[in-house]
């Protein structure tokens, strides 16, 4: 049985309808990857603090190394998030490690105002105890948001992550009987890609789905379908290309973009 | 013709849509390139013009999407579609002249826009802080009810005439000024942070805050004028005072502010009166904290002077002047 097409779908994104009538789509993460991001970060801010502490006392002497520390530890503590996150496309140094981002509820990049409101609410997200409200928070909203979330109207997503896929081996190229919709295609392309990954059985079981044709042999099967896929693909002469990846300026604390 | 063909019609229709818009993909993609170079800022017809383009590259995407066209196609177009939107929508980048527009504009209007919250958290903190400084005036004892007397013993400490470090406490009589700036940031800007993220649980952690700190203020200053100390205490407190109390007083509203979601929220639902509410704090909270680096700047550097306390009280007046000034008349009048 096909799933009809008006099933909704059954997964945690968000769909936001743009202004611009698109509907562009983001992955909610949930508390775990966010509390190892905070460990890191937790870590990176000590560390700083023991960079800084080691820098400032030979300079200022005790007293003013004291005074100067203080400002320091203060700035680590609510400052540090704020900056990273206007500037640095909502990504601190932790989330960056784990592949999350944070952004406004309807899709926009976060910017200072909202960022401030997240961060100094981390102190209402700490009470009781160790975050407990905080998490509280987290599990009980469907989109992980906390309470710092909940009141700047923010939400900490997945990166979209473009992995590099190896381009496809096809051999010929032959129409299929009926014309295919989107996600038909999108499914025999993700089929043809994982060749290496299946065993040679599977891989035709799934292809005798694809090719049912009968008076066909096993291998013809697989062969018929792969010359689907080549349809789909062309055969490199495609007269589109993908946009050129953007070269973005390096900035310090980034590895090459 | 390419040979990307699922069916004639449709190899057609997807070979003239690529080669028609194609033109229209580079420009799109030369200009976002530069808009991500940040090396200058686009001119008026760039911008324009990248409008534009974005527009008509999610009715492409919509389009091929549609007309189920290549999944190639249709994530090319995509990703054009995500970089678009990122750069179309991120926060502009005019990070000192916003700032300048905040203290001289925003963060003064906001206040006065919430008059009655002001004076209400103004009431809540000076109210109990008058009440307790005359009774502590009066009765000298009253202050152990409050403090333990190793705190009491601390203040007449500070505030002894005779202690030659005026204001520190014993254990920080030695330190420099800029080590007591580096506290009094981290100590109090702290407090008024926790004051307003406190009022999300239905503002009541803000309430006992500003009722709390206005009765120990309040204490401290009845009962060191009650024992003689008010020549070196008042000349101390007078100056900074005026931006830290303000202050206080902000934050009390920033966190009343956010307790509105949950317990009035209307007009607006209330996930809308939280991002409404959000906002308005966040610029409140802000300026209130600038107003405490400030204060603890005068705090540290001039409060502990041993000047003359005519001068003393002729800066805290001009002091308490600006503030007044500075919430009633900046920026008033001018648009956004």
């Amino acid at each position: 049985m096909t799933p009809s097409q008006n099933a909704t779908p059954i997964d945690n994104a968000l769909r936001q309808k743009t202004p611009e009538g698109i509907v562009l789509q983001w992955t909610p993460a949930g508390p775990t990857p966010r509390f190892f991001a905070f460990l890191v970060d937790f870590a990176l801010r000590v560390v700083a603090l023991g960079v800084l502490a080691l820098a400032l006392f030979p300079a200022f002497g005790y007293d003013g190394g004291a005074g100067l520390l203080a400002i320091a530890f203060f700035a680590l503590l609510w400052l540090y998030p704020v900056f990273f996150e206007a500037l640095n496309d909502g990504q601190t140094p932790g989330k960056r490690i784990f592949g999350l981002q944070t952004r406004r509820d309807n899709g926009t990049p976060i910017d200072w105002q909202t960022s401030l409101t997240r961060n100094a609410l981390l102190a209402a997200d700490f009470l009781p105890v160790a975050f407990f409200a905080g998490a509280v928070s987290v599990l009980a909203s469907g989109k992980f948001k906390r309470i710092g979330d909940h009141v700047a109207g923010t939400v900490v997503v997945y990166v979209d992550r473009q992995k590099p896929k190896p381009p496809l081996q096809t051999q010929g190229s032959r129409l299929p009987p009926l014309p295919l919709t989107l996600q038909e295609q999108t499914a025999l392309l993700a089929w043809a890609e994982r060749q290496s990954a299946l065993s040679a059985d599977r891989f035709d079981e799934l292809a005798a789905l694809i090719a049912p044709q009968a008076g066909l042999s096993r291998r013809q099967k697989t062969q018929r379908a792969l010359e689907y896929v080549g349809a789909i693909v062309g055969d490199g002469d495609c007269a589109f290309s993908d946009p050129a990846p953007i070269k973005k300026p390096r900035t310090p604390w980034q590895k090459t973009p | 013709m390419a040979k990307n063909a699922l069916n004639a019609p449709a190899t057609i229709k997807q070979a003239r849509f690529v080669a028609t818009y194609e033109a229209v993909w580079r420009d799109f993609d030369a200009l976002c390139q530069k808009m991500s170079d940040n090396k200058k800022p686009l001119v008026a017809k760039e911008r324009y013009a990248f409008v534009a383009l974005y527009r008509q590259i999610c009715e492409h995407y919509a389009l091929a999407s549609q007309r189920h066209y290549s999944p190639m196609l249709v994530e090319a177009l995509q990703r054009r579609a995500l970089l678009g939107h990122k750069l179309m929508y991120r926060p502009q980048k005019n990070h000192l002249g916003r700032l300048a527009d905040f203290v001289w504009r925003v963060f003064p209007s906001e206040v006065r826009k919430n008059a009655r919250l002001f004076w209400l958290s103004f009431a809540l903190f000076y109210g109990p802080l008058a009440l307790m400084a005359v009774a502590c005036f009066l009765d000298e004892g009253l202050i152990y009810t409050l403090m333990p007397s190793r705190a009491v013993w601390d203040f007449e400490y500070m505030y002894n005439p005779e202690n030659a470090a005026l204001g520190r406490a014993e254990d920080r009589s030695a330190q420099s000024d800029l080590a007591m700036f580096g506290h009094y940031i981290q100590n109090n800007v702290g407090i008024d942070f926790k004051i307003y993220a406190s009022g999300v649980f239905f503002g009541v952690g803000t309430a006992f805050a500003a009722v709390y700190n206005g009765v120990a203020i309040g204490a401290v200053a009845g009962h060191l004028t009650g024992k003689g100390f008010g020549q070196t205490f008042w000349p101390f407190v007078a100056g900074h005072g005026s931006f830290e109390l303000t202050a206080a007083v902000i934050a009390t509203m920033a966190g009343f502010k956010l307790a509105t979601p949950l317990l009035a929220p209307a007009p607006y639902s209330r996930k809308e009166a939280f991002l409404v509410a959000g906002r308005q704090s966040a610029r409140l909270i802000f300026g209130a904290a600038l107003m405490t680096f400030i204060a603890a700047f005068i705090e540290a550097f001039w409060s502990a002077k041993a000047l003359p306390n005519g001068l003393k009280y002729s800066v805290a007046a001009l002091l308490w002047a600006l503030v007044a000034w500075y919430l009633l008349k900046a920026g008033k009048g001018k648009k956004g």
